[in-house]
């Protein structure tokens, strides 16, 4: 309970930050997009160049070890089928041109001792690479990992760990999947499997495309942070603690933006959460998906099913990540210019908050969402009102001069209107409608440090906490305040020829057979 | 206007101290790349029963002010400058050095750490060379014999055993980094390009006297007199010694976390471009010192904790944990250590511990 009161305080904090903030003006940073405008692959770099292809056989190791450390430009290294055991990292650097490639993905397996301190295959400040058609099994930090490199094709690769039950799971590597800082990348028809924090995350990079991949029993299936420019589609992520993740973090230098989220599976994600650490430890099990600090994200036509706490969350930075202002250089905490439209969510979420093991000192989010609506059922019993689950869309409501609904008690006083710009359109496009709530986190508070019994009751009656249930939608189209018009929010995918036709024509598709 | 009274005084040859005119190199120009250590003629002998080896008449052995930790590894460094040319002196960064320049680290165990000059058994000899277009850092394992170390770019894990100065046996596996792993501490980023640099060829480690064969001279006054070195700088410019229980606790940590984090945990370093915290010695800011930071992804690395640094509580900080636990992933440094470096982890714990309490607002 101490911790929630903790989180609760520093979010009336922050309301008195956001007064500030809202005399002294918006200025989110934009960050300028610089990358290659092409999509320049290994085998399209090394077209007209000298090449070497280079054969191991399973068992080879330190002959492939040795390999990666002499490498010429433009060398393809072939593995074998079978398994080459390691006791350190494969590091790979300053390359151009390489190809490591394996006889299949659950051919060829990379394994490593866990009791090394390193990542399996490490990879930085490479151009033109490829991997493909590979295992990487048991290394004890992540598995691929790729920093600072450009135009890369991660392709049929599995990063799995072998202990896949207990405690000791936790001491799994964190990332299955890793590039953090690539310009041009193209993830697929990869997966991971109990990674201790994120399956696949992709990490401040300018133009990914991530498609056809699977996620299971990882902490987090999928993540896109403080990323430009991205078209995630065709993705299943499933028995997750959560489903899919877009947000920024807040010390990055990288604004992100631009992500559409098309055509995934987010089914299952109820796993309890096994993170040894970090912001991932927090999130409750049965998270569909969450949306953190983001803004120009377009979420359509996937499928949310069973997932326990709830399907999507749109939760602002300060209250999930840091509730200072003055950790957040770029000032980029709120969720903006988020549309979600046509997706068909079940009905079977929302039914276990933290699929049941709700903790306030771990998962402070998971033990307020659950509380809040233990009262707000005890309140709608009162009134002869059936009882509900949390719906499958969460919006917070915390934010600045741009909520959806009123911000009570706060030095904004009531406001209405949308200008969060936070659009939720062309509900139930098929199966049923979603459940929504504007849980306005302000007026729950009431200037007090946890929501109380009587704080929620008033909320309730004043309409400031607003439940869709069926039919009630919130008033969309129109001009802000009363609502907001949806037209103009759409994505534009990933401006690099060679690397976003397919996503742009996919989501073209789908978008005109939606009209 | 230096630079001009130093041509002039260089001319009239009234001074050492001026930097000699530096060659023009071109980018493919390279130094022989030998499998074998003794074909680079670096040393006049091989193993002494020290685990010294004594460099040649053109190669100078030197030490740092405050060395970074290897698993207790005693080590043993030496650099070689071409004739003729000079090493320029730089405040913060590496010393810009010569094509051509071969410097050293050599890596050994004595049987047991009460008797440190006994029994010494060389492992690895890291050499890093400036060629016409950048440096290159090679890792040479020493065979059984010690006659000879050859070039392993694969790196190699060895089992080793000691004796350490409780006389306690303390055996583990050394890891030789392969050669691309050099690169994971000897980097800076220069236009997103990873650059291989140098570590201790700083003004500030160097900034120490040493014993050169039975006389104590400062190691940089004598690399100017040699004519190694355009100048010497100011005497000030020196790294604390970590070790120097007589200096106040937070100059002993921010000189360790500055040989043994930054080069890393930089502004230019891999770990500060994407985890944010800067660990080197001109950063002041608290928030990238780690001061009630949370990590945006330290996996286990965080042990359970949620900040880098709790002022007041070294138990609840991350930095202090990383750097004393042994923990498969989720010790710091990344590479280079199995095990515990009990006395730096010990200076961060008094450094945090003594810190004004605070709890991060949690």
């Amino acid at each position: 309970m101490k911790a929630l009161k903790i989180i609760l305080t520093v979010i009336v904090l922050g309301i008195g930050g956001f007064c500030l903030y809202f005399f002294t003006g918006n200025s989110e940073a934009v960050t300028k997009a610089e990358f290659p405008e092409t999509f320049v692959p290994a085998a399209e770099f090394c077209r007209d160049k000298k090449k070497t292809e280079l054969k191991f056989a399973a068992g080879e190791a330190m002959k492939l070890q040795e390999a990666v450390n002499m490498l010429e430009d433009c060398t393809t290294l072939a593995l074998g089928v079978g398994t080459f055991n390691f006791t350190n990292a494969i590091t790979i650097t300053k390359t151009k041109g390489l190809i490591l490639r394996g006889a299949g993905k659950t051919q060829t397996i990379l394994k490593f001792n866990r009791t090394g301190n390193y990542n399996g295959v490490d990879i930085e400040n490479v151009k033109s690479l490829e991997i493909s058609n590979l295992t990487i099994a048991d290394s004890p930090k992540n598995g691929l990992e790729i920093r600072l490199s450009e135009q890369i094709h991660i392709n049929q690769v599995r990063t799995t760990w072998s202990v896949t039950t207990g405690p000791e799971k936790s001491k799994n590597g964190a990332y299955g999947i890793y590039p953090v800082n690539v310009k041009n990348i193209l993830l697929e028809n990869s997966e991971s499997f109990y990674a201790s924090d994120a399956g696949l995350y992709v990490g401040q990079c300018m133009n990914a495309i991530v498609r056809n991949n699977l996620a299971e029993e990882n902490v987090f299936g999928i993540e896109i942070e403080n990323t430009i420019n991205a078209d995630v589609y065709d993705n299943i992520s499933r028995k997750n603690t959560g489903g899919f993740l877009i947000y920024d973090l807040h010390r990055n230098s990288i604004v992100g933006r631009n992500v559409r989220f098309f055509r995934n599976l987010s089914e299952n994600n109820n796993l309890p959460n096994f993170a040894h650490s970090g912001i991932v430890k927090s999130v409750p099990a049965g998270t569909g998906m969450a949306i953190v600090a983001q803004r120009n994200v377009e979420i359509f036509a996937n499928r949310f099913h069973n997932n326990n706490t709830l399907d999507i969350g749109i939760v602002h930075g300060l209250v999930a990540e840091v509730p200072d202002l003055s950790k957040w250089p770029n000032k980029n905490y709120a969720n903006h210019d988020i549309y979600i439209h046509d997706n068909d969510f079940g009905t079977a979420s929302g039914g276990a908050v933290d699929s049941g093991q709700v903790d306030g000192k771990n998962r402070p989010l998971g033990f307020l969402i659950d509380m809040v609506f233990k009262e707000v059922n005890s309140y709608r019993k009162a009134k002869n009102l059936a009882a509900v689950k949390v719906p499958n869309i969460l919006f917070d409501g915390v934010d600045d001069h741009r909520t959806i609904l009123a911000l009570t008690n706060t030095c904004l006083g009531n406001r209405k209107g949308n200008r969060i710009n936070l659009c939720l359109g062309n509900f139930a496009a098929k199966g049923e409608h979603p459940t929504l709530v504007d849980m306005n986190l302000p007026a729950l508070l009431d200037n007090s440090e946890e929501p109380s019994k009587l704080s929620i009751a008033k909320a309730l009656d004043k309409g400031d906490f607003i439940l869709y249930q069926g039919d009630e939608r919130p008033l969309l189209g129109g001009a802000a305040p009363a609502g907001f018009d949806c037209r103009g929010m759409q994505g534009t995918g990933v401006p690099v020829k060679g690397l976003g036709e397919d996503g742009k024509e996919k989501a073209e598709k789908i978008l005109s057979a939606l009209k | 206007m230096k630079r001009s009274l130093c041509f002039l005084l260089a001319a009239l040859a009234l001074t050492a101290a001026c930097k000699k005119s530096r060659k023009v190199r071109q980018r493919d120009e390279k130094v022989t790349i030998h499998k074998k250590l003794s074909d680079f003629q670096l040393f006049t002998n091989t193993a002494s029963p020290r685990g010294q080896l004594t460099p040649v008449a053109d190669s100078l052995q030197y030490d740092l002010v405050s060395p970074l930790f290897s698993d207790y590894a005693l080590k043993s460094r030496t650099i070689k400058i071409p004739a003729d040319e000079a090493a320029i002196y730089d405040e913060k960064g590496p010393f810009d050095l010569p094509v051509g320049t071969i410097i050293t680290k050599t890596f050994s165990f004595p049987a047991d750490f009460r008797k440190p000059a006994e029994n010494v058994k060389l492992y690895e000899t890291r050499l890093l060379i400036r060629q016409g277009d950048g440096w290159l850092a090679l890792p040479y394992v020493w065979n059984e014999t010690q006659t000879e170390a050859t070039l392993s770019p694969a790196g190699k894990t060895i089992p080793v055993s000691f004796i350490d100065t409780q006389g306690k046996t303390v055996k583990f596996s050394y890891t030789v980094p392969a050669k691309n792993q050099c690169g994971s501490c000897h980097q800076v980023y220069e236009n997103n390009e990873q650059i291989i640099k140098p570590i201790g060829i700083k003004a500030r480690h160097l900034n120490r006297d040493i014993d050169y064969g039975g006389s104590k001279k400062n190691q940089l006054a004598h690399w100017v007199s040699l004519r190694m070195l355009d100048n010497a700088g100011d005497a000030k410019n020196r790294a604390a010694d970590y070790h120097d229980t007589s200096l106040p606790v937070e100059k002993r940590a921010r000189a360790y976390m500055d040989i043994n984090c930054a080069h890393c945990h930089a502004a230019g370093g891999a770990a500060g471009i994407d985890s944010k915290l800067e660990l080197d010695i001109y950063t002041n800011d608290e928030d990238k010192l780690g001061f009630c930071k949370i990590p945006g992804s330290a996996g286990k690395g965080g042990g359970g904790l949620k900040f880098d640094i709790i002022p007041g509580s070294p138990e609840k900080s991350i930095l202090y944990y990383r750097t004393a636990t042994d923990e498969a992933g989720a010790m710091m440094p990344q590479i280079g250590r199995a095990l515990v470096h009990k006395e730096g982890a010990q200076i961060l714990y008094d450094w945090i511990k003594g810190m004004p309490q605070g709890n991060c607002g949690g």
